[in-house]
């Protein structure tokens, strides 16, 4: 009867740091899965066509909440991200959102009924070169050039 | 009198008091194009010159005239391409095509060809939308699909089917509200949207029945009940219900091609004349295919029916533009491309 037990027991131990070690290695882990490479040498667009440096963009003392998004995705996905946003920075955080897109008039004509700014464009070519991430649109939250926590806005 | 005499005054009065008797089509010009079309027609737009622009699936928006076939646009991103093509209509500027579905592109033929001029964002939607037919009215845009207007929390489907935009793209009001306790595949359904008689008039495929809307008050005046000819088979109720495939793409298509043929759905509106032109299907007649239904613009009462094997197109200046031999998906005889412009007698 004991040795029933003790395998019994073995086997809800294994169980429980199975459990515990697919936890914290996954998606619920705190561990960010979006990288951002050489973000000083990030260049973007402003809507007016000029060339803005990611880094001189971002808050040089706290937090900044990043949104990278595409035209093309699923649009109540990218409306909830931009209402996060919205909501982040009535509590006073500095945000900002990027749409991917090779052309900015398409995005000119995007934003036309769309009321949150800043929104900057950056090429796709560029954004692969400089952003690792499962899918768009994913929120960042980037402290002193670094990306402490990302979130994929969902309806 | 002999009783034989009564029998044939009795057969004269039934004939002509019987709405459209011995009505047919003088076909006027045919068109012969060397273009391949093999999936069923969408939308047609009949242009002011009497061209005709229609989608085909598969293939993209096709200009058809007396001399020429010829692609619109090639689908793609580019800035004179398409990339998800819902509606069209006649545009002052040229044709207005919906995409994706919150964008409105409008083309201008340029010699030989199209050019996109404009682009037009609409106001998007949060939720689920597909556009089925699109009409440019008075500084307004007018669009018929299904909209849906929540996420389907706790099985509550809210939905619109009528959206106004004013010329900026900027929503205006949402027309013919449903809510629905259940979820259903009416996405895939034809909604039309002519305009006749200072009104915007609203059909969907499944029912003899029109929306009288008003074009400046924006809102539902009537719905007028159709009188249906006694071939007409009604679609059933549990049409366009949502269910749960072993095989999703296969099983939809299958039931997709039975509901677009087996019943007697409407194929196409128009208004011309003062009178509200529709084609219906006849899935269980040995003589024709569809017929065409006439009905008064004010009084929707019908004023005549002809049956006929083409497909109709659009209508315009008393000119009815025909497929020959029906939709290239369904009827087998419709392989070349015909066009048969009639006019009625």
């Amino acid at each position: 009867m004991k040795r029933v037990f003790a395998v019994a027991a073995a086997f809800l131990a294994g169980a429980v740091v199975a459990a515990l070690a697919v936890r914290l290695s996954g998606p619920a882990s705190r561990e960010p899965d979006v990288i951002v490479r050489g973000v000083t040498e990030m260049n973007m667009r402003d809507l007016a066509g000029d060339t803005v440096n990611l880094a001189t963009r971002l808050s040089p003392r706290g937090a900044t909440w990043l949104m990278f998004f595409g035209l093309d995705q699923c649009y109540s996905c990218v409306a909830r991200g931009l209402a996060d946003l919205t909501l982040l920075r009535k509590r006073g955080e500095h945000c900002l959102a990027v749409a991917v897109h090779p052309n900015l008039d398409e995005v000119k004509g995007w934003l036309t009924h769309e009321s949150f700014r800043p929104i900057f464009v950056i090429s796709r070519a560029a954004f692969l070169n400089h952003v690792e991430c499962r899918s768009l649109p994913v929120i960042l939250r980037m402290e002193n050039g670094r990306v402490t926590s990302c979130a994929y806005p969902t309806p | 009198m002999k009783p034989g005499k009564w029998i044939w005054i009795g057969l004269f009065l039934v004939g002509s008091l019987c709405p459209g008797a011995g009505d047919t089509f003088k076909l006027v010009e045919e068109w012969s194009h060397d273009m391949e079309a093999l999936d069923r027609i969408g939308v047609t737009a009949v242009m002011p010159e009497g061209n005709l622009v229609t989608t085909f699936y598969k293939k993209g928006p096709v200009w058809l005239s007396r001399q020429r076939a010829q692609l619109v646009c090639l689908r793609g991103q580019g800035p004179d391409e398409i990339q998800d093509l819902f509606a069209l209509c006649p545009h002052p500027e040229g044709i207005a095509m919906v995409e994706l579905p919150s964008r409105i592109k409008i083309f201008k033929k340029s010699g030989d060809s199209f050019r996109c001029r404009r682009t037009l964002w609409l106001q998007r939607s949060r939720f689920y939308t597909t556009v089925s037919s699109v009409l440019f009215s008075r500084g307004k845009w007018f669009l018929a699909g299904y909209f849906l207007e929540n996420f389907s929390r706790k099985y509550v489907y809210k939905k619109v089917f009528v959206k106004v935009y004013d010329n900026r793209g900027k929503y205006i009001k949402g027309l013919i509200r449903r809510t629905d306790y259940q979820p259903d595949q009416r996405h895939l359904m034809d909604y039309y949207l002519v305009e006749g008689g200072g009104n915007i008039l609203y059909l969907t495929e499944d029912k003899l029945r029109v929306t009288v809307i008003p074009r400046e008050k924006l809102e539902v005046r009537e719905v007028v009940e159709l009188r249906a000819p006694e071939a007409y088979k009604p679609v059933p109720g549990d049409f366009y219900v949502f269910k749960r495939y072993d095989d999703a793409a296969a099983g939809m298509m299958r039931d997709l091609d039975k509901w677009k043929t087996g019943y007697s759905r409407i194929v196409c509106v128009g208004y011309d004349q003062d009178e509200l032109v529709l084609q219906i299907r006849l899935p269980d007649s040995n003589k024709a295919n569809f017929m065409v239904l006439f009905y008064d613009g004010g009084s929707f009462q019908p004023v005549g029916r002809i049956p006929t094997d083409d497909r109709l197109l659009g209508v315009r200046d008393g000119r009815f533009y025909f497929y020959a031999d029906g939709d290239p998906r369904y009827e087998e005889a419709a392989d070349r491309c015909r066009i048969k412009v009639c006019m009625r007698e």
